[in-house]
């Protein structure tokens, strides 16, 4: 019975220490892989964040809004020599920006000409060029989230300036279609389309608009208006708004976009 | 001349080589200081008593230099000289006590490992759990050989409270060491609980969440006792750092407190109690005397004790080599509600019974009412006996209300726990529910099961696409096929779906879809857009709602090409 259950024991152990070796043996290529894969969560959680906080004002790809917000997702930020981090004068590193601008925002735009946004000129004292994100200085995303985000603009850096193509449904209405470009022209960043309220922004309420347009300008359709607001901005300006912050740039947008646009903003109306 | 005699010098080299080459006087030295080491170390068992000891051999000297051990020893004065047979039967003890301290000292070694790697912070914790997995050797292997370690403790304490309600071995004179038990059964679980915290995941936050706020339901003291876990109304830095406390330094020093207690009951006041058939005479005599013979601790128990350990200890490493994960979810977010929260399995059964009373009669008082009950079993116990003017008896047969009574508080108890399973959720419409299914929250779903590259660039929808025929279907086309299944079985078995598919018909308007849109979002990095459609159905107006006002699920999926499953 002793002899029995001491060989059995020395066995087992035997065998147990053979497991640990191979584990020991497997555990830097483990190690290495679990690094990449958490990387690679890391992007993909900050692909998400990033969808829900910053396409309204970045596009949902990075594009950035002309005459609102600059693009993420281009060569400029990428070009370490002479690129965003040098031109603003930033002495760390390119992901130390990106994180640092995130997490703490831009009370000021460094491009007003481009991008508007100063806390220190807008009368209420609100209006920063970026809010900020990290909740050490009261914002809503922890650190960790804000450093998946980094990640993920980084991984623009594979590829800068390349925009995705994403595959429409064929049998779609132009409103639906229109509805999809209402958000990824980058629209939805000034305009809320919903019943009320302005998101925020100093741009008009597009909830009625279907109704409004109509009554807008003297022998104009409805049709006509959105158009000529869309490719032209300026040609009339709404009361109470500024002209100059719509940007003029929509009017090289293909026809059938445009149309599928203001096919849209046409189903825009309450009772 | 110099007074210095060559000669003589010469010849003590010469006896001095001679000895030094002789084979008697090294053999002599080796086995003189052999044997002094070796009794050094064993606490005074020569060579050839330890060999004797290995081939199971009766003792060399007198008197038996094994039982010397027992006081020169400080580990062996711990343990009995020697048992009864019967009480070291494996179907009396099951050995489920000897287990139940194998993992509390599994829990402390890899805990005090993984001590090393953590910070009891918010801001930290969680990326620690990370560190630990990527960045620490042998870091994932301690991290899952604790978690398994913890379940595995729960289920050997829990076993063997069983055991000893069964075998009757804790009424008279054994009832304070039951009484310990229950204590240890309390330090058991709160061990397990505070440490579900610490990772400073959803799972965890989210568990912890409702296990605390039950404690809220209290009458009187509730909000305090939470305030006191928690350090704040909600689980935050306060309240981490008290878990962690609890989990580190107070409950393993109750634990260690009480198990010392508990075990110089056991093995130095009444010794392990024998089968109560042998104990009470219900089996022939030559058994009864077999089960009353001695059985040494050394060496019978101790090899047999020496073989669990490494049974034990096979078995854990094997588990967490082949199949055992830790699990660890995205980092805690108090804003966000996981769509299920669920309770550590081993409280699932208060879960259960939440669902069918009030917090506070359910919550508090019942499981308070039932660890005062197991508090009291042997008191109670002699109380029946004392009522019903009987003399005690361990024995089955004479115990049959007690052991029904244990059956129906099981099988009680295995209900709850099935009915507390998946809880806590909230209500969700199912378009938003079979996205869950697909690509849940948290874990791997089916759409993070298929490979990165077998994601088709494209729009999918479960209206036009087939299945292929013409080519090997990819584990894209499997789960896409899943996927269109899953929706049109609903439009099947949900009255307000199939209703509005009705309506919606009737008006030529298109009919339930889901569709995925896939994008190369990023080098490496795809996008799927999961889009469900349907004509929702208002009941009170019998009407279809406007496209306006009817939800429909839209989710957005990325995949990274590294991410592993
Ligand atoms: C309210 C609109 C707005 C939102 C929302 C917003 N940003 Fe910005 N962001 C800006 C503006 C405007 C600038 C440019 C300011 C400037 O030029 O100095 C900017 C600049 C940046 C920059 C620096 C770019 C450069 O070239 O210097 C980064 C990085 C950035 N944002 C990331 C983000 C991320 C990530 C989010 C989401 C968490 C986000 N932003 C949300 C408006 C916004
Ligand atoms: C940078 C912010 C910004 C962006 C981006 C933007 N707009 Fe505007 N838009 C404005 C402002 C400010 C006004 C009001 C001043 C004016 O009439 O030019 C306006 C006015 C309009 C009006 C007239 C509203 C009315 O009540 O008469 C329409 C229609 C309109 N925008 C459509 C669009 C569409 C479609 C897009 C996307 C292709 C777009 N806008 C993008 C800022 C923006
Ligand atoms: C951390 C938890 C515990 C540890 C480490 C532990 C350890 C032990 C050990 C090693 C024994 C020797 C006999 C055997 O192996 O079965 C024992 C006996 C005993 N235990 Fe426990 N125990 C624990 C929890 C409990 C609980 C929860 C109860 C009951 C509520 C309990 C009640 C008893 C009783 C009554 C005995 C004496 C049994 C007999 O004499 O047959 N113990 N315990």
């Amino acid at each position: 019975m002793i002899r029995t259950q001491i060989t059995i024991g020395l066995l087992l152990t035997v065998l147990s220490m053979v497991l640990v070796t191979l584990i020991g043996l497997n555990e830097n290529a483990r190690l290495a892989r679990t690094t990449e894969e958490q990387m690679a969560r890391s992007i993909m959680r900050g692909a998400a964040l990033f969808n829900t906080n910053c396409v309204v004002c970045h596009g949902e790809q990075g594009q950035g809004i002309p005459g609102r917000c600059p693009p993420l997702n281009t060569p400029e930020l990428f070009d370490t020599k002479n690129g965003r981090v040098p031109q603003t004068g930033w002495s760390g590193s390119l992901p130390d920006y990106i994180r640092s601008t995130i997490a703490q925002g831009r009370l000021r735009s460094t491009r007003p000409d481009q991008y508007p946004g100063n806390t220190a000129t807008d009368p209420a004292g609100v209006a920063a060029a970026m809010p900020l994100w990290s909740q050490q200085y009261g914002g809503p995303l922890r650190d960790d989230q804000i450093q998946d985000i980094t990640n993920f603009i980084l991984n623009w850096g594979k590829a800068p300036g390349r925009m995705a193509e994403v595959p429409e449904p064929p049998q779609q209405t132009p409103e639906q279609r229109g509805q999809r470009l209402f958000t990824s022209l980058g629209c939805a960043g000034c305009h809320n389309p919903q019943a009320s309220g302005d998101g925020g922004l100093p741009c008009p309420n597009l909830g009625n608009i279907s109704n409004v347009a109509a009554t807008r300008v003297q022998g104009k359709s409805a049709q006509d208006y959105i158009h000529e607001s869309i490719v032209n901005p300026s040609a009339f300006i709404v009361p109470g708004y500024q002209d100059n912050i719509m940007p003029k740039t929509f009017k090289d947008l293909p026809t059938d976009q445009i149309d599928a646009v203001i096919a849209y903003l046409m189903t825009r109306k309450q009772q | 001349m110099l007074g210095l005699d060559i000669r003589s010098q010469r010849q003590k080299v010469q006896t001095w080589l001679q000895r030094m080459l002789s084979w008697a006087f090294w053999q002599t030295l080796i086995t003189e200081r052999l044997e002094h080491t070796t009794r050094a170390i064993t606490g005074g068992l020569s060579t050839s008593e330890l060999g004797a000891l290995l081939r199971g051999a009766a003792p060399t000297e007198k008197p038996n230099p094994r039982y010397r051990l027992h006081t020169k020893s400080f580990w062996f004065h711990i343990r009995p000289r020697y048992y009864q047979r019967g009480s070291t039967w494996f179907t009396h003890t099951w050995r489920l006590g000897w287990f139940s301290t194998f993992f509390f000292m599994v829990e402390t070694i890899t805990g005090l490992i993984l001590m090393i790697f953590y910070t009891p912070s918010p801001l930290v914790a969680y990326g620690n759990m990370l560190n630990i997995l990527s960045n620490v050797p042998f870091g994932k292997f301690m991290r899952d050989l604790h978690r398994l370690g913890a379940e595995g403790m729960v289920i050997a304490v829990t076993l063997h409270m069983l055991r000893v309600y069964l075998t009757g071995s804790y009424k008279n004179p054994r009832q304070f060491t039951w009484l310990t038990g229950v204590v240890l059964l309390l330090v058991t679980l709160f061990l397990s609980f505070s440490g579900y915290l610490l990772p400073w995941d959803q799972l965890a936050y989210w568990a912890v969440t409702i296990g605390t706020s039950m404690a809220e339901a209290a009458p009187v003291l509730g909000t305090r006792v939470n305030l006191l876990l928690r350090g704040s109304p909600d689980i935050a830095a306060n309240g981490l750092l008290r878990f962690y406390l609890l989990h580190v330094f107070l409950l393993p020093l109750l634990g260690f407190v009480f198990l010392m207690v508990h075990y110089y009951k056991v093995s130095r006041e009444h010794g392990i109690s024998l089968p109560a058939a042998i104990e009470e005479g219900d089996v022939p005599v030559d058994v009864r005397r077999r089960g009353e013979e001695r059985v040494d601790f050394i060496p019978d128990l101790l090899t047999h004790e020496i073989l669990l350990l490494a049974l034990g200890t096979f078995i854990m490493v094997a588990a967490v080599a082949f199949f055992f994960q830790a699990p660890l979810e995205s980092h805690a977010n108090p804003l966000r509600t996981p769509l299920h929260t669920q309770a550590p399995w081993y409280f699932l059964w208060i879960q259960g019974m939440l669902k069918i009373g009030d917090k506070v009669l359910m919550g508090i008082i019942l499981p308070t009412v039932i660890f005062g009950l197991l508090f009291a079993v042997p008191y109670i116990d002699e109380f029946w006996d004392w009522l019903w003017k009987r003399k005690s008896s361990r024995l089955g047969k004479n115990r049959r209300l007690g052991i029904s009574l244990a059956l129906v508080f099981i099988v009680i108890m295995v209900v709850l726990t099935l009915m507390g399973s998946p809880t806590w959720g909230i209500v969700t419409p199912p378009g938003q529910e079979i996205a869950q299914e697909f690509s849940p929250e948290e874990g791997e779903g089916p759409m993070q099961r298929i490979p990165y590259e077998q994601y088709p660039v494209g729009y999918f929808d479960t209206r036009t696409w087939t299945y292929p025929t013409d080519r090997p279907p990819t584990e894209f086309d499997k789960t896409f096929a899943e996927f269109k299944a899953r929706v049109e079985q609903e439009v099947q078995h949900n009255s307000a779906w199939k209703r509005g598919e009705e309506l919606a018909k009737q008006k030529g308007l298109d009919a339930v879809y889901g569709a995925w849109t896939i994008t190369e979002w990023q080098q490496d990095l795809k996008q799927i857009r999961v889009t469900i459609d349907w004509n929702e159905f208002d009941p009170a107006t019998e009407q279809l709602l406007p496209d306006e006002k009817s939800v429909f699920t839209d989710k957005t999926v990325y995949i990274h090409r590294k991410f592993g499953d």
